[in-house]
């Protein structure tokens, strides 16, 4: 469930930036780095999340090395809760972020 | 060696000693050029060397004029005989002049006399440090010099180099492959070296952690608001009066969290691309290997986008397919600590 969220956000964010790219590539650089960095958040998530899936089978079935599979939970708890809430603030940014760069002479930096 | 355990050495060598680890990485670049390009002869000369790690390799792109734009590459190749006559200077080069290894085999883009303007007339060229005879013995000195080292912000025990080719007779090399499909060549050893500066990224992150979690055990300082007990397992410390390990603050251990958690996440990531490589490349069931290859598990793919960056589809590309984005993110998401000592050019 949560998990869609960013997922779907990672869409949108794509879906955005190839609609800009087919007409004003300006704008798509302009928020080239947030989407990667949403892409990196949310990949980093899943796969995590999968060690993580992977750590719990592992303790149910008696595994002996308990302290590393149960690190591998902890890092994806703190992941997502911490870390991959950034996603959000990364769609908004690639969704809104173009034209505060595009529309900006470059003589006013 | 499978890519998914040469990336995972590949970052012990990294955490360990970034500066020295680029001379087997650039070597790596230059092994895969020869390998994918050379002539039987040609990789039979070099190839076993340069993998035992006697030779060491060099990749051979940027000019003072020209850096990401390769078309604008000026020095020159003039034939000699079978050979060539190299005349150019080249900069941040990285490892370009050491006395770590016995020879130094520099890959280097030129222009032929005559080949047509931007990069559809680039070579690539095989300029040893020492000539090598046929029969592999070791020639000559080659006219190839170390003008200087470059100022770089950290990193500095990797020599990075302005080389000269060509102050005197010329720098003899050797072409690989066919006339005027450099770049194409070159982006093998560029791809190469992607995968590795990535992972640099996390590396320092990991070698950040090891030294930041050690101390945050070891220091201390204040009382942290909960029972110490669970963290430093010494019933001394457990007391909520007496003052304790620094890991034991919540937001000390919110930054080491956030620290670990981001170094495993490009881990996995990293580690993820190189298994797809593999599976790519190398696994025998072709269904199995074009899946692979869709997820970016293609060296082919990304010398193709390189290529053709001009065009749009490509550019689309860049954007939204490939692991060579993921891997770089690693050296944005390096943490502040080490973030410091980092900054090279290839």
């Amino acid at each position: 469930m949560r998990r869609s969220i960013h997922w779907d956000g990672l869409r949108a964010a794509a879906d955005s930036l190839l609609a800009s790219l087919a007409t004003a590539p300006d704008r798509a650089m302009a928020v080239s780095v947030p989407f990667l960095k949403l892409c990196g958040f949310t990949i980093g998530g899943w796969l995590l999340a999968r060690a993580a899936d992977i750590a719990a089978r592992k303790l149910v079935q008696g595994d002996s090395d308990r302290e590393f599979l149960e690190a591998k939970i902890a890092s994806a708890h703190f992941y997502s809760t911490q870390v991959l809430a950034q996603t959000l603030a990364l769609e908004h940014t690639v969704l809104q972020g173009s034209d505060a760069v595009v529309t900006t002479d470059a003589a006013l930096i | 060696v499978p890519a998914v355990l040469g990336t995972a050495v590949e970052e012990l060598w990294a955490s360990s000693n970034l500066a020295f680890k680029l001379c087997p990485m650039l070597t790596l670049g230059a092994s895969e050029a020869i390998l994918h390009f050379a002539t039987p002869e040609q990789k039979q000369l070099y190839l076993p060397k340069m993998v035992r790690g006697e030779w060491a390799g060099t990749m051979n792109l940027t000019e003072p004029q020209a850096g990401s734009d390769l078309a604008q590459v000026r020095t020159r190749a003039v034939p000699a005989g079978p050979n060539y006559r190299l005349y150019g200077q080249k900069i941040f080069i990285t490892y370009g002049e050491h006395d770590l290894t016995e020879n130094i085999v520099h890959l280097v883009l030129a222009r032929i006399d005559g080949a047509p303007p931007g990069v559809r007339g680039i070579s690539l060229f095989i300029v040893p440090k020492y000539w090598v005879n046929a029969d592999g013995t070791p020639g000559a000195r080659n006219d190839v010099n170390c003008a200087s080292i470059e100022h770089k912000l950290g990193i500095h025990a990797s020599p990075t180099c302005v080389m000269m080719f060509g102050e005197n007779e010329g720098a003899l090399g050797v072409l690989v492959g066919e006339p005027n499909r450099g770049l194409e060549y070159m982006f093998v050893m560029m791809n190469a070296a992607r995968l590795s500066v990535g992972l640099e990224g996390y590396a320092q992150g990991e070698r950040a952690f090891q030294q930041a979690v050690e101390w945050a055990r070891s220091r201390v300082q204040g009382k942290p608001p909960v029972s110490l007990a669970k963290v430093s397992g010494s019933a001394s410390m457990g007391t909520n009066s007496s003052p304790g390990p620094i890991i034991g603050h919540p937001d000390v251990k919110r930054m080491l969290l956030g620290m670990k958690s981001t170094v495993e996440a490009c881990r996995a990531l990293a580690l993820y691309a190189a298994f797809q490589l593999d599976l790519g490349g190398a696994h025998p069931d072709a269904a199995v290997r074009a899946a692979a290859q869709a997820r970016g598990g293609s060296a082919d793919s990304h010398r193709q986008g390189l290529l053709h960056r001009e065009r749009h589809r490509d550019r689309l590309d860049r954007h939204t397919g490939s692991r060579r984005h993921g891997i770089h993110r690693g050296n944005r998401r390096r943490t502040d600590a080490a973030r410091r000592a980092h900054h090279h050019h290839l």
